[in-house]
This record gives C-alpha cells, sequence and structure tokens, in this order.
C-alpha cells in the first residue's frame, strides 16, 4: 500500500479552503496576466489534489484522471483571461476540469477499465472503515481490496452527473451550493440527484453494507 | 429530498474507503512541472482559444457536426454524379483534335494526334 505525504484528500466538511499561505488567487491571476506566467504554478500547487482526486473518482483511472487534470490547468491558463472573478478561481478551475471530463466519460462509454490507486496507510484506522473490516490482517487486506473495488465498479454504474454529485458531496465534502456552482445547476437539482444516487448506491453495494 | 439521517450511513462510511486511495509517491511534486512544461511546449493561437472555446458550446458541436456531415454528403453526391455524367457523353466528343477513324481502326496506321502535323504546307 502506498502513502504519499501530500496525497490524503482533506476530509473538508466546510467545502474549499483558501490556500494557506501566499498572495490571494485574484492577485496571482492579475500578476500572471501582466506577464508573470511562472506564478500559473503556484495556483496548480493549490488545487491539484482536489481536481486530481475528483477525476480519480469520476474516471476510476489514474491515468485518464492524470491527463485530465493537466488538460484541465493547460485550459485554465490558456483562458485566465477570461477568467472574470464572478466565482472564485477554485470554482472557475473546477467547473473546465468537470467539463472536461463529462465530455470525455461520453467519448470513453464504451471502454470503461479500472485502474485504480493503492489505499494508504491511515485506511485501516479509519473509524467508519472499522466495522466494515474484519480484525485480522490477511483477511482484513482482502476485505479491504474487495470493497475498493466493489465501491469503484458501483459507483461507475451510475451516470456521470450521479457520480459528480456523490464524488462532489459524500467524498470531497463540498456543500450543495458550492457543487450547484460548479455543475451550473440549481441546489434542488444537487439534492434530488445525490438522493438518487445514494439508493442506487445502496442498492448495488448491499450485500458489503452492514 | 431530505434524507432520514442515519439512512445513508453505511454507505457514507464505505464511501470513506475513496479519500484513502492515493496516488503513487511524489504524484503531486511532479505534477505542476509537467502542467508548465506542457503549457510552454505548447503555446496556443488566438484561433487555437477561440476554436476551444466555441468547442465547448453544445450547439457549436451539434452546428459542426451538422456542418461535416453536410460536406461528406456532398462529396459523396459528387463522386457518384462526376462518372455517371462522363459516361453518358458520347465517345468520339472526347477524343482530342486531329485525330480520326482511320488511326482507331489501323492500328499500324501513322498516328498524328498533334494539330500542328496535320496543317497543311505553305
Amino acid at each position: 500500500m502506498a502513502s504519499d505525504s501530500d496525497s490524503s484528500l482533506p476530509p473538508s466538511k466546510t467545502g474549499p479552503r483558501s490556500p494557506q499561505e501566499g498572495p490571494p488567487d485574484n492577485e496571482v491571476v492579475r500578476r500572471i496576466l501582466k506577464g508573470e506566467s511562472e506564478l500559473f504554478e503556484e495556483l496548480v500547487r493549490r488545487y491539484q489534489q482536489r481536481v486530481y482526486a475528483t477525476l480519480y473518482h469520476m474516471t476510476a483511472n489514474h491515468e485518464d484522471a492524470t491527463d485530465l487534470t493537466q488538460d484541465a490547468f493547460v485550459k485554465a491558463f490558456r483562458a485566465l483571461a477570461t477568467f472574470k472573478g464572478d466565482s472564485s478561481f477554485y470554482t472557475w478551475v473546477y467547473r473546465i476540469a468537470v467539463n472536461r471530463t463529462l465530455n470525455f466519460l461520453k467519448q470513453r462509454k464504451q471502454r470503461t477499465f479500472m485502474s485504480l490507486n493503492d489505499l494508504d496507510v491511515q485506511v485501516e484506522h479509519d473509524p467508519d472503515l472499522v466495522s466494515l473490516i474484519s480484525d485480522r490482517t490477511p483477511e482484513r487486506d482482502a476485505r479491504l481490496s474487495e470493497l475498493q473495488s466493489a465501491l469503484n465498479a458501483a459507483l461507475l454504474k451510475l451516470s456521470e452527473h450521479h457520480r459528480l454529485v456523490v464524488t462532489l458531496h459524500d467524498i470531497q465534502g463540498l456543500p450543495h451550493e458550492e457543487i450547484a456552482r460548479i455543475m451550473e445547476c440549481n441546489v434542488g437539482t444537487v439534492r434530488s440527484r445525490l438522493f438518487y444516487a445514494r439508493q442506487q448506491l445502496q442498492a448495488l453495494l448491499s450485500d458489503h453494507l452492514k | 429530498m431530505e434524507n432520514r439521517p442515519d439512512e445513508f450511513d453505511s454507505l457514507r462510511r464505505l464511501l470513506t474507503l475513496k479519500r484513502h486511495e492515493a496516488p503513487p509517491p511524489g504524484f503531486f511534486e511532479r505534477l505542476p512541472g509537467q502542467i508548465m512544461a506542457r503549457i510552454e511546449r505548447q503555446p496556443s493561437s488566438r484561433w487555437e482559444q477561440v476554436l476551444d472555446r466555441l468547442l465547448e458550446i453544445s450547439w457549436f458541436q451539434k452546428a459542426a457536426s451538422g456542418a461535416m456531415a453536410l460536406i461528406v454528403g456532398g462529396l459523396l453526391l459528387l463522386a457518384i454524379v462526376q462518372p455517371s455524367s462522363n459516361s453518358v457523353s458520347p465517345a468520339g466528343a472526347t477524343l482530342p483534335a486531329g485525330s480520326d477513324a482511320s488511326s482507331r481502326t489501323n492500328p499500324s496506321a501513322p498516328r498524328s494526334l498533334d494539330p500542328v502535323s496535320t496543317r497543311p504546307l505553305n
């Protein structure tokens, strides 16, 4: 099981957080547009983990998620002059990434195969998962692996929009309002999609849920 | 559409497993450099930027597909009509000036296809 110090997702239930350090996003964007294009790397560093994680959960494929993350940031850089600051840079870049991924998934429909990342070492101590896995180590590893495959396969059976809502809300921890801004729909639509997606997942994973 | 508090509790706990799926070590150290290298390697023209933006609009995608279908259809129609219009024209009409019936019926007869050579000498 691989672990990566900076790869663990923020278990944020409060939505996107403002950057930990450095100038605000809008200030960085303004300087990039004035010619300091190398500063774009700073924006990539701020949001790469969340963008990658969302695209990975949407595709269940590390290589596809990597390509799509790169595409999204390259596209964002080229369209930076059109960023008006009506929404946060984070929402804007997320929207680019999500739209690109939805288009990609439409084309990929016929060839879906998973290339899953390893689980990190903290997984065995996650209180939410303890009751779902066995106490004995060899069985626990097998159980985790089985759960991971079943969960990803079930997610891939959802429509792209339903999978996106589950990913952004239940995995990434974004609030409904932020998801509505990213998906350019109203909050009611987000809630109803989430409800329907959970119902479907519950039925698909009934054998694995206690 | 509000859910009962514990209706999806097990599912939500199972979904936390997804937060523990991590890319290979060092992935996020390398990714920004790869993105910046791509940006430097492929500077886009103004035209590409406009096209990129247009392709994001769904009605433009449909219009572009329709236009492409029309062009392909037109080319196919042209390809069908062109050879058939050639085949209905009389054979003699396509012969070059200066060729005569004898040169067609008698292969040993000298072929004078050059109109200059058939001109009477002064």
